[in-house]
């Protein structure tokens, strides 16, 4: 028992350390990487982008399922987003809200004389309509198809542009993000297919009409764990991964895909829970059977702002969802693990995702059981143990607090210094009770996902302008 | 196995105190970072907004030599501030003031400043100065531009390639050029292709010699900037581009010939509008649909049932803006293809032509046969109403889409 007990703490011990070491790489490759391309943007000339008569045309799709509260700010900025040749399709998802009516109201939709063509299969269609006050935004009325994926996969059939963008419904784009991350794509239009942009919390930010006029820090505790978070996975994680050619996510809140490589693996797969990452995984599969030559990249500059859960119910509910999504694609794709033909993405990139996030919380609970046990049967140096949370607790800080400075040294969205002091003190209040939570939603994610518990629900909103502090000005 | 157990419980405690220490640092590093990058930032940006306002006081006192430089130029961030406006002045300045702007950095030393830190400056200062160099536009300036393209650093090189855009000059152009096809710039594709546009968009003919000789990335590169760049100025080099292997240099051709004249780039465009890649056929139905010329409706006719929805829709666009609407949807119509058909309707939808087009037709134009006419108004009506009724017109095909 007890040799068997050494064992299980030396395995604990060395998966920590090598998860901190990943974590530390991460953030390393990211402060390097984060120099050059912000050296790369200051010799961009978006004027250019924009008025290159190559620069393809872009569909954004935004599904929408009950989105009442937030569809017309919402839609209002994603037609301003400054494109040359831009489409945007809101499809309403089986809304029993008001969300069609709304989108009727404001930008008078009149019947499109459009055919609908099922490339992908969803739920029913019942019209297509287009605004007579913005010939861009055709909305798309559909039976509710139970997922964000159907409904995506309905903006994809009736999108006419070569590079597709699905955004959130509750999302806000930065008026440059397209033009922005079209850079990368244009870069080298050949072998990019697909690319991610920066998500950020909204909460908290001032909106003037629909428009973010200062991007403040959120006072509710739960969120600005959130932005921690959110810089930590974008600003280290992304940016790190990408460098090596291995993003396995690309947010479904924002990413640009080239629309013939989604239908060529037959767009986004309807029952998945978490369709973003079900996608790139189905993608990296696709590119490598073909043996073609791709890359999926990560730019930082592109901003969309979301809502993010404002309680501790509703983010329980959302990371529950997480975990489940990371089984229902992990599993599938397990037959790519350390298989030759899919190069680093089989041998890296889903390694990781299995040991370091999908295992994380069984780790972490198995870890704290042998720590009882091996104090129950007298192991446990306590002198070690208390050095050892020590150390955890202020590694994992020091990745929290790089994350912020990485967030300082390039795009520096907290202005006042109170921000930035008070995201640099949530950074050490992180480990306690938010971690701890989080370990739970994730257990119960999987958990609901053994149980069969598999069906997609969408995230409770009270509306941009609710979660940002509104203003309209005349 | 046993020696990484055996390392683990002997080096375990030493290791997390290790690391204990390793944490405590990089916190501590990494606030006092944030700290000081801070503190940093708001005095540099203080000061320099006082020197910047003062300058801005006298700018033309300054600029005019009434104020002697002697009064200016020991104070770092007087200098700096009167560096910084004058070439942002230049960047809107006509080519009078432009002059006379280039004139004042000479007589005053400013440009022998920025040249001689251009050459003992390391690191992000010499980056800066280098970009800065590019503003001032001065011929003298591209040598010293040209000299940091060789230097081993990529930062280096990006902050020369960024000069030499700005520069806009013809030998700035070849400097790179020369390099890229000897593969010795480790730059971004683009703010490379940035560049490259800058300095060649007046004088494209630049760009012939080196995508002859380029292979590989770098010609599709040179095909890319060609795209953005060609121009009527390459003359008879355009036709004989026309049927360039690389699709990226056919597409650019397309492009170009959109500006020239309709009777020597029809041909050329018809071919093109025929091409095996889908996005040089568009951009040749683009070019065509620009000149509204009765000779390239069957041409564009043709483009509206290609199988790609992107092709068709820029030829819907381009028959949506003919003259004569009504026989074109006739004709449209007579090609019996159901994609063709919803291609239009969905342009005139978007345009909000399809309400005319209906009245039009109720009223009799008179411009096609009244049969043809009544067949028509069917036709949209069935889009209108149902448009899956549309699919079963009879005579209406349904082809498989590419894309």
């Amino acid at each position: 028992m007890r040799g068997l007990l050494q064992i299980a703490n030396d395995t604990f011990f060395l998966y920590y350390l090598f998860s901190n070491l990943s974590y530390l790489v991460l953030l390393i490759v990211a402060l390097l990487s984060s120099r050059v391309h912000h050296q790369h943007l200051a010799s961009l000339r978006l004027e250019r982008i924009k008025a290159s008569p190559l620069t393809p045309p872009i569909t954004l799709i935004a599904p929408a399922h009950n989105e009442e509260a937030s569809i017309v700010p919402s839609v209002r900025s994603l037609l301003r987003v400054d494109y040359p040749e831009l489409e945007v399709v809101v499809v309403n998802d089986g809304s029993r809200d008001g969300t069609l009516a709304r989108l009727r109201e404001e930008f008078d939709l009149q019947p499109a004389r459009m055919l609908y063509m099922a490339h992908v299969t969803t739920a029913p269609v019942r019209a297509l309509y287009r605004s007579a006050t913005d010939p861009r935004l055709i909305v798309v009325d559909k039976e509710a198809g139970g997922s964000k994926a159907d409904a995506s996969n309905a903006g994809l059939n009736v999108a006419s542009s070569p590079y597709t963008c699905v955004v959130d419904a509750d999302s806000l784009l930065e008026p440059d993000a397209l033009l922005r991350i079209m850079v990368k794509i244009l870069e080298d239009p050949k072998h990019v297919i697909a690319a991610g942009g920066i998500v950020r919390v909204l909460n908290g930010c001032e909106l003037v009409n629909g428009r973010i006029r200062a991007v403040r820090l959120p006072r509710s505790p739960i969120v600005i764990f959130q932005v921690i978070e959110y810089l930590r996975a974008f600003l280290i994680g992304r940016e790190g991964w990408a460098r090596g050619n291995m993003l396995t996510i690309i947010s479904g809140a924002f990413g640009l895909f080239r629309r013939d490589v989604v239908m060529s693996v037959g767009g986004y797969r309807a029952s998945a829970i978490g369709e973003d990452f079900d996608l790139v995984a189905r993608i990296h599969r696709r590119m490598f059977d073909e043996k073609r030559e791709y890359r999926v990249v990560f730019v930082p500059d592109p901003v969309c702002w979301t809502e993010v859960p404002p309680t501790a119910k509703s983010l329980g509910r959302q990371r529950a969802r997480w975990q489940k999504g990371l089984i229902d694609v992990l599993w599938p794709n397990r037959d790519m693990l350390f298989r030759k033909r899919y190069g680093r993405i089989g041998a890296i990139a889903l390694p990781y995702m299995w040991i370091f996030e999908l295992f994380a919380p069984v780790f972490e609970v198995l870890g704290i059981a042998a720590i009882i046990l091996a104090a129950a049967l007298g192991m446990l140096s306590r002198g070690f143990f208390l050095e050892f949370m020590i150390y955890g607790y202020l590694f994992a800080a020091m990745i929290s607090v790089g994350a912020v400075l990485q967030e300082e040294l390039t795009y520096r969205r907290y202005n006042d210094w109170r921000d930035v002091a008070w995201l640099m003190l949530y950074c050490f209040l992180e480990q306690f009770p938010y971690r701890q939570m989080h370990l739970i939603w994730r257990l119960q994610g999987m958990w609901q996902y053994a149980r069969g518990d598999v069906v997609w629900r969408p995230m409770e909103r009270v509306g941009l302008e609710a979660a940002a502090s509104s203003h309209t000005e005349q | 196995m046993n020696s990484l157990l055996h390392w683990i419980n002997a080096g375990a405690a030493s290791f997390v105190v290790r690391a204990i220490v390793f944490s405590v640092s990089g916190i501590v590093a990494l606030i006092a970072a944030i700290l000081a990058r801070r503190k940093i930032r708001r005095r540099y940006f203080d000061r320099l907004a006082d020197a910047e306002f003062y300058v801005r006081q006298h700018w033309d006192e300054i600029v005019d030599g009434e104020i002697p430089r002697n009064e200016w130029r020991e104070v770092h961030r007087d200098t700096e501030a009167i560096i910084t406006q004058s070439l942002d002045h230049m960047e809107s300045a006509d080519a009078a003031e432009g002059e006379k702007l280039l004139n004042f950095l000479r007589r005053t030393g400013l440009l022998d400043r920025i040249l001689m830190e251009t050459r003992h400056l390391r690191g992000w200062k010499r980056e800066a100065a280098l970009v800065q160099l590019g503003r001032t536009r001065a011929p003298e300036a591209v040598a010293s531009l040209v000299a940091a393209l060789d230097d081993p650093s990529p930062e280096t090189q990006l902050a020369a390639v960024r000069g030499l855009a700005r520069t806009g000059l013809r030998s700035a152009g070849e400097a790179m050029l020369d390099r890229v096809l000897a593969g010795d710039l480790a730059v971004p594709g683009t703010s490379l292709m940035n560049a490259l546009i800058a300095c060649t968009r007046a004088n494209p003919r630049v760009l012939l010699p080196y995508l002859h000789l380029a292979r590989g990335a770098v010609r599709e590169l040179l095909a890319r900037v060609m795209a953005e760049v060609a121009s009527v100025a390459l003359g008879d080099d355009l036709l004989l581009l026309a049927s360039d292997p690389l699709p990226e240099v056919r597409a650019s051709v397309a492009r170009a010939l959109g500006h020239a004249e309709f009777g020597f780039a029809f041909p050329a465009l018809a071919q093109l509008a025929m091409d095996g890649e889908w996005y040089v056929r568009l951009r040749a139905l683009t070019s065509l649909g620009h000149f509204r010329e009765t000779r390239a409706l069957p041409v564009l006719l043709r483009g509206v049932c290609d199988p790609n929805r992107h092709v068709r829709q820029r030829a819907a666009e381009a028959l949506a803006h003919e003259p004569d609407p009504i026989g074109v949807m006739n004709d449209v119509l007579k090609t019996a293809d159901a994609y063709a058909w919803q291609a239009m309707i969905a342009e005139l939808d978007r345009t909000g032509d399809f309400d005319k087009m209906v009245e039009a037709l109720e009223s009799n134009t008179g411009r096609i046969a009244r049969a043809e006419e009544q067949q028509l108004l069917r036709a949209l009506e069935a889009g209108a109403q149902d448009l899956n009724t549309m699919m079963r017109l009879p005579g209406t095909r349904k082809v498989p889409e590419s894309v």
